[in-house]
């Protein structure tokens, strides 16, 4: 073998060897190049699949918020409106009660309270009854003794009505007891009007809350 | 001659041989650092992607109740426009409906 044969043969080994170390390392590095690919797709793909239900939740608690809120607010609308209609009727009420405070100082106003102490009398199933007065009506003169006897007739109960010692507080009526305080009925106008708060109030809020222009 | 011919040639076989096997080292050396790397690689992708996705999550919580909060506001206005005018419409009634209710209970005495 001559020397340039030998060098040629040693350097092919070289070149081989370096070739095959070369293929090696580079199957090695797109072996981990895969690896790490993999993975990263591996991790997109369970991350965004969790990521999808995550926003799911929130958009579904944000739609719960809105709606919540939209909700509340109704509510609260409602509530206002109701509110501010129960102080107008309350209005009128009060209106009303200053009225039949007027109306208490007129002579037409005798048929009717002598009319209150009776059917409160005959509510109270007659016999000796005491008749609260206010300290306006106190000094009328009121017919005790025919009203005693129309209660004794509706009732057949013997009755005696006779005023109370004590004035009550109320704009007009009267409030009728038992001398045995065992039966008392109130027929002062403010308990009448309470009787038939919850059938005026639909013809009050008719009126009121009806546009009329 | 021929024997350190030879010679020199194992000599170079050697060598190749243990390039290739340092090759070979380093192959696996390669294959060992990825899979460590694979695993941060992984959570760090998972995390970001799941960071990201929390934020976003976030912000239509925090839009949602901004939103919220101005539909409630537009109610409660509407809410004040309607009390606004019921109380014009019944104010103009109101003398009307009591002198209704004031008639009713004394003719109901009556």
């Amino acid at each position: 073998m001559s020397e340039s044969h030998q060098e040629a043969l040693i350097k092919k080994i070289l070149d081989d060897a370096k070739k095959e170390a070369d293929e090696t390392i580079g199957r090695s590095r797109k072996t981990a190049q895969g690896v790490l690919e993999e993975k990263r797709e591996e991790a997109q793909k369970k991350a965004e699949e969790e990521s999808e239900s995550l926003i799911e939740t929130a958009e579904g608690q944000a739609r719960s918020i809105i709606e919540s809120a939209i909700a509340n607010s109704r509510i609260r609308m409602n509530w206002m409106i109701l509110s501010e209609k129960e102080k107008i009727i309350d209005r009128v009420f009060n209106e009303v009660k200053r009225r039949l405070g007027e109306f208490t100082r007129t002579n037409e106003y005798d048929k009717i309270l002598e009319s209150l102490i009776e059917e409160g009398a005959i509510a109270a199933g007659g016999g000796e009854l005491r008749v609260r007065l206010n300290s306006y009506d106190y000094q009328r003169n009121l017919a005790f003794d025919r009203m005693s006897d129309n209660v004794e007739k509706a009732t057949g109960v013997r009755t005696m009505l006779k005023k109370a010692a004590d004035p009550a507080n109320t704009i007009g009526g009267a409030l009728i007891k038992s001398t045995d305080g065992k039966v008392a009925v109130d027929n002062t106008l403010e308990a009448l009007i309470e009787r038939r708060r919850k059938d005026l109030e639909p013809k009050i809020s008719a009126i009121l809350f009806t546009k009329t222009d | 001659m021929v024997d350190k011919v030879l010679a020199e040639i194992r000599d170079v076989e050697k060598r190749a041989e243990e390039n290739l096997a340092e090759a070979l080292k380093q192959a696996k050396k390669i294959e060992r650092e990825a899979s460590v790397d694979a695993i941060r690689v992984y959570d760090e992708t998972y995390a970001d992607i799941k960071k990201r996705a929390r934020e976003k999550a976030d912000e239509i919580v925090k839009k949602a109740r901004v939103d919220a909060e101005t539909e409630a506001q537009k109610i409660i206005a509407q809410a004040e426009v309607e009390v606004k005018k019921l109380r014009e419409t019944a104010e103009k009634n109101i003398a009307k409906a009591a002198e209704q209710v004031f008639k009713e209970i004394i003719s109901y005495r009556k």
